[in-house]
């Protein structure tokens, strides 16, 4: 019982980063129509912020906003050049561009922050154990679902309820008519993919206490969030919540049922299901692909 | 601009030699034409003609375009959208353009993100339509097409335009409503002194509405005077207008 409460709780801390990282990637990909390969390289970075950041001394907590600030800045500089020019090319073009970008900042970052394994030294607050029915569980995976959730549930309220989440879903479905109240909608698009790039930066900040930070790993969290993404339903923010704890706890429990063929049992559960409904758990409203 | 011209003298909308081209495909060809302040002014013409390529010359929402389009004066040749909407330009587009993932509060309130002093408030247009009132919480995409219609025009008065543009709002209505938008609505935003340029195939009520009429046909203005004239003229209207 205990055991199972925490894989699930595992499952539920892996699904946590997943969809943080998902988010960002999907908000640009069904408001721009825009495929970012990049986008692991911000979470890398957000890991390599927290962990020199716990090292540093400073107030622990404010790594996660200065991941953020972080990526956000890369964001920022990248949507003026060179995304911007690619929003209305086709799909192809923009996965040359941005893998090839990923490819740079992977070598950059390897050159910046070399080429070993850092596993960020946490806050004292964040370490230990906490006992869940006699099993201890790390507190700091508790700390990631928390997180996790209230970001997830920050996100929701901004895009659901806000003015301005009301701008980026109606640039979504007619951008010109946007335009046409007088909204400059390029200003709104630099806006979403510096939020996106942020939302990477902190992912990446929360999963390096988990994770660890090394070359590599904005590869291996590109593809899984690209999964995530693509099994729940492109460009939807439920979608997104779902792919991300399908792709969780197949992962989660393939590694502890099939630890042998934990990657291969878990993608082929994803292919299967992307055969069963190619567009995904929660089909979007309108397609953009 | 120099100080010496009265801004309300200027036509708020001028366009000459506007012509546009999809790909090799002429789609305008020399328009010209010139819309005065509180002007009413129908553009009438069968489909194809470029009634609507005509609505996103203005707009800059189309494809590349030749001559020179001013709007209030200014000209916005290469202009973005959103800058031509700013200058006091309301769109009501052909299909209504809403944005049916939005509630009507939220259609409406898009329109209000650039605080353009006016007279339009949320209260009055609800005042003005106690339909949309009462379907304020609505997703716009569950509203009727009267509804839609409602909203959309509501939405282009709360950008405070000076000159409203609306391209076959009385499509796919029913003759009932489409009188009561055309004529009760817009009759009386037009007698408020609003400056209307309206698109519309339904050429009875459009002339009943604007005392001006353009008649677009083969991508050129055939004809460009009173609608008294062109109702007058029978061979124009069964040439060119299909009635």
């Amino acid at each position: 019982m205990g055991y199972a409460l925490v894989q699930i709780l595992n499952a539920l801390s892996f699904s946590a980063l997943l969809l943080l990282t998902g988010l960002g990637l999907s908000v640009v990909l069904s408001l721009m129509n825009f495929i970012n390969l990049a986008h692991g390289s911000f979470y890398l970075l957000g890991s390599y912020v927290a962990v020199y950041w716990f090292a540093s001394g400073a107030p622990w907590w404010l790594a996660f906003p200065m991941a953020f600030a972080a990526a956000a800045l890369a964001g920022a500089l990248l949507e003026r050049f060179p995304f911007r020019g690619f929003y209305a090319r086709t799909h192809l073009m923009q996965v040359l561009l941005t893998y090839g970008l990923s490819v740079i900042f992977a070598d950059l970052m390897r050159w910046g922050f070399g080429a070993q394994i850092l596993s960020p030294e946490l806050p004292e607050a964040l370490q230990g154990v906490v006992f869940l029915l006699d099993i201890p569980f790390p507190l700091y995976r508790l700390f990631i679902i928390a997180a996790g959730l209230v970001l997830g549930v920050l996100l929701w309220l901004l895009l659901d309820r806000t003015l301005w989440g009301a701008v980026v879903r109606a640039s979504v479905s007619d951008r010109g008519m946007v335009e046409a109240l007088g909204i400059d909608t390029r200003r709104v698009f630099a806006a979403v993919l510096v939020l996106s790039a942020g939302l990477g930066g902190i992912s990446g900040a929360l999963g390096a206490g988990m994770l660890a930070a090394y070359p590599g790993l904005d590869e291996e969290v590109l593809v899984l969030a690209l999964i995530t993404v693509v099994a729940g339903g492109l460009g939807t923010f439920r979608g997104t919540v779902a792919g991300a704890l399908v792709v969780g706890f197949a992962l989660t429990f393939s590694k502890l049922w099939f630890p042998e063929f934990a990657n291969a049992a878990a993608f082929s559960a994803m292919a299967a299901l992307l055969l069963l409904r190619p567009n995904g758990l929660v089909a979007p409203r309108q397609r953009q692909v | 601009m120099s100080a010496a011209r009265d801004p309300a003298a200027q036509p708020v909308l001028s366009l000459s030699g506007v012509s546009a081209h999809y790909g090799a495909v002429e789609v305008l060809r020399g328009i010209s034409l010139d819309v005065a302040r509180h002007e009413a002014v129908a553009v009438l013409g069968r489909n194809g003609v470029g009634k609507t390529t005509l609505v996103h010359a203005l707009f800059n929402l189309g494809p590349s375009l030749g001559g020179r389009v001013r709007v209030m004066g200014q000209d916005v040749a290469g202009w973005p959208t959103h800058r031509i909407a700013r200058l006091g330009v309301g769109l009501v587009p052909q299909g209504r353009g809403i944005f049916p993932n939005l509630t009507v509060t939220e259609n409406l309130r898009l329109a209000t993100v650039r605080r353009r002093p006016g007279a339009w408030t949320l209260d009055r247009i609800f005042e003005t339509f106690p339909r949309l009132a009462e379907r304020r919480a609505s997703f716009s995409g569950t509203l009727s097409g009267g509804e839609r219609q409602m909203l959309a025009i509501s939405r282009a008065l709360l950008t405070q335009p000076e000159l409203l543009v609306l391209d076959e709002p009385s499509e796919g209505l029913a003759p009932l409503m489409a009188e009561e938008i055309i004529l009760g609505t817009l009759g009386k935003l037009a007698a408020e002194g609003l400056t209307v340029l309206l698109v519309e195939q339904n050429l009875t009520l459009a002339l009943r509405l604007c005392p001006r009429a353009v008649v677009l046909a083969e991508h050129r203005i055939v004809f460009d005077g009173m609608s008294s004239t062109l109702l007058a003229d029978r061979s124009l209207v069964s040439d060119y207008l299909g009635v």
